[in-house]
């Protein structure tokens, strides 16, 4: 179905199954798509709220020739994750990829006020949901010998130095949520250890500050004229999403760009095929 | 007699009944602060014995109960510690807790107690002492970290599997240590400094696991007594600096501080002292 007649017939990542969480828009959809380009059969994963998205997602892989399928479940639910994995699974067989990608706020407000639900809010989605699904999903991972984990930090999760990149009531107001990510990647750091010889891998990948996707968009828009070199699309985070599924690392903790400059990578678009740049591509809003 | 430069102060120390939370106390009652330790219960003993030795210190001690663990337990804890001694100066959030079940294994149930007492317990009881402080113009919260924040290179120091079992804790104090920079930044200059300490590789409390043993016994040199912890305490709460985290050592260190005894006067090592680990491990079993 490609028009591409140049990719060689078996892709690399040809019948592995990817769940790819908050596949909705941005980072999560850049995953998805640069994951079915490279051949895997994609479970995209979005509450209820955003079913419209997963929608979308599913069909712009689909429209590229990919295999994609939505499963709607609220991360924040304790109840909505149990057995996740087994009914993915039900739809393209067993999870080979798990990407970590949904994440949540919790809620807007400084450390010395930010409430217990919005903390544990945070902590629910951005930490025990990928945990839960991560332990839902190694056993078969160990079983058969080869398992990728790929989870999605934040700049935030090192607290910002002096001066600010931004204004402090902001900087402020991100505590929890990037005490949230720091913790995530503390654990997968652990996990990568544990499931060393497996063939299961567990790395941690994050944007060098600011991927301009939907949800960061006001963000990015603030910041570029300023400091241009801080904003990266959505493809540097689905390149180092996709090198890294490919390879045998476990245990990294990088940014996206960092990722793509230690294994000496261009910078493809979410095809998989056209050369974008390179490690140090800005964004190109349009 | 120790310098009494705390005296008049109130101190709050969770988990106060035994280890490292009874050597802070105790320090700081010699610098002249009275002290509440906040316990579970005193099911396993010492929360008597450790409240007499702190008022033979000359200071008031009391004790008030709660699981921590359970947020509506802890609802209340710094008002009830103040009916006890009044205004509470300084906080010591020392309370932790694991189940040493490895990331793929530990179950939800175990995670959300770990995060709980580790995380959730010190910030809401810092939410909760904040605003008198703050009013006062003075306060100090130390938090209580781990080596664990950080994932162990390989050769690890200990077991693997005990290695594996602190992950998930370390999850929870790095993220406590997160939380720590980002409130002292929101503080900046209102006269309430929030830091963190951790004991620089093992403390020996008395309460150590059969791995950390294990992992001393084969490494003396990872061995600090609860005097460093202590000492390290002492210095951050008595100086003015804010948005530390950092280990016990680093901060004797960095402040050319001697070691000294419980007792605040008696001078017994360095930054880089190194305890008797057979006589200390001999008192504790």
């Amino acid at each position: 179905m490609s028009s591409n007649t140049t990719r060689p017939a078996e892709k690399p990542l040809a019948g592995r199954v990817a769940l790819v969480t908050g596949a909705t828009q941005g980072i999560g959809r850049a995953i998805a798509r640069r994951l079915a380009a490279e051949g895997a059969s994609i479970i995209a994963c979005g509450s209820g709220r955003s079913a419209e998205g997963v929608g979308a997602t599913c069909d712009v892989i689909r429209g590229a020739g990919g295999r994609a399928a939505p499963l709607l479940a609220d991360l924040a639910n304790v109840g909505a994750r149990e057995n996740l994995i087994a009914r993915a699974a039900d739809v393209f067989g067993s999870i080979d990829i798990l990407i970590n990608n949904a994440a949540s706020v919790g809620g807007y407000a400084p450390p010395s006020r930010i409430s217990y639900d919005d903390r544990h809010l945070a902590f629910e989605v951005n930490l025990h949901a990928a945990f839960d699904l991560i332990q839902q999903a190694v056993p078969a991972m160990v079983a058969t010998g080869w398992g990728r984990i790929v989870n999605i930090s934040s700049e935030t999760a090192r607290t910002p130095a002096i001066p600010y990149p931004g204004s402090a009531k902001f900087i402020h107001m991100l505590t929890a949520y990037g005490a949230s990510k720091i913790a995530l990647e503390r654990a997968t750091a652990a996990l990568a250890a544990e499931l060393h010889g497996t063939g299961v891998t567990a790395n941690v990948i994050l944007p060098y500050r600011i991927a301009l996707s939907e949800n960061a968009e006001m963000a990015a828009r603030m910041s570029m004229d300023a400091h241009p070199e801080w904003i990266e699309g959505v493809e540097m985070m689905a390149e180092a999403a996709a090198i890294l599924v490919a390879g045998r690392f476990s245990g990294v903790i990088a940014c996206s760009r960092e990722v793509l400059r230690m294994t000496q990578s261009p910078l493809h678009g979410v095809d998989g095929v056209t050369i974008l740049g390179d490690a140090r591509t800005l964004a190109r809003p349009e | 007699m120790a310098t009494a430069d705390l005296s008049g102060r109130t101190v709050l120390i969770t988990g106060g009944r035994r280890g490292i939370g009874a050597a802070l106390a105790e320090r700081l009652a010699h610098h002249g602060a009275n002290i509440v330790l906040a316990a579970a219960g005193d099911a396993q003993g010492g929360l008597t014995a450790t409240l007499a030795r702190l008022r033979g210190v000359g200071v008031r001690a009391e004790c008030v109960l709660a699981d921590l663990s359970q947020a509506c337990a802890r609802a209340d804890l710094v008002a009830r510690a103040e009916v006890a001694l009044g205004p509470i100066d300084i906080l010591v959030n020392n309370a932790a807790a694991n189940t040493y079940a490895a990331p793929s294994a530990m179950r939800l149930a175990d995670r959300h107690m770990v995060f709980e007492v580790c995380l959730h317990a010190p910030v809401d009881l810092m939410q909760q002492a904040l605003p008198g402080m703050a009013a006062r113009r003075f306060g100090r919260i130390l938090n209580i970290g781990s080596a664990s924040m950080a994932q162990p290179s390989i050769p690890y120091p200990g077991p693997a599997h005990f290695v594996h079992g602190v992950g998930l804790y370390g999850a929870a104090k790095a993220a406590l240590a997160r939380f720590t920079e980002g409130l002292a930044a929101e503080l900046d200059c209102s006269g309430v400094t929030v830091n963190q300490v951790h004991p620089t590789a093992v403390c020996v409390t008395g309460a150590n696991s059969a791995a950390a043993i294990a992992a001393l016994q084969r490494q003396p040199e990872m061995a600090e007594g609860v005097e460093m912890m202590a000492e390290a305490a002492y210095v951050l709460i008595a100086g003015s600096q804010t948005g530390y985290v950092g280990s016990s050592r680093d901060v004797l260190r960095r402040h050319q501080q001697p070691l000294h005894a419980l007792d605040g006067v008696t001078i017994i090592g360095t930054s880089r002292s190194v305890p008797d680990l057979a006589a200390l491990l001999a008192i504790s079993a």
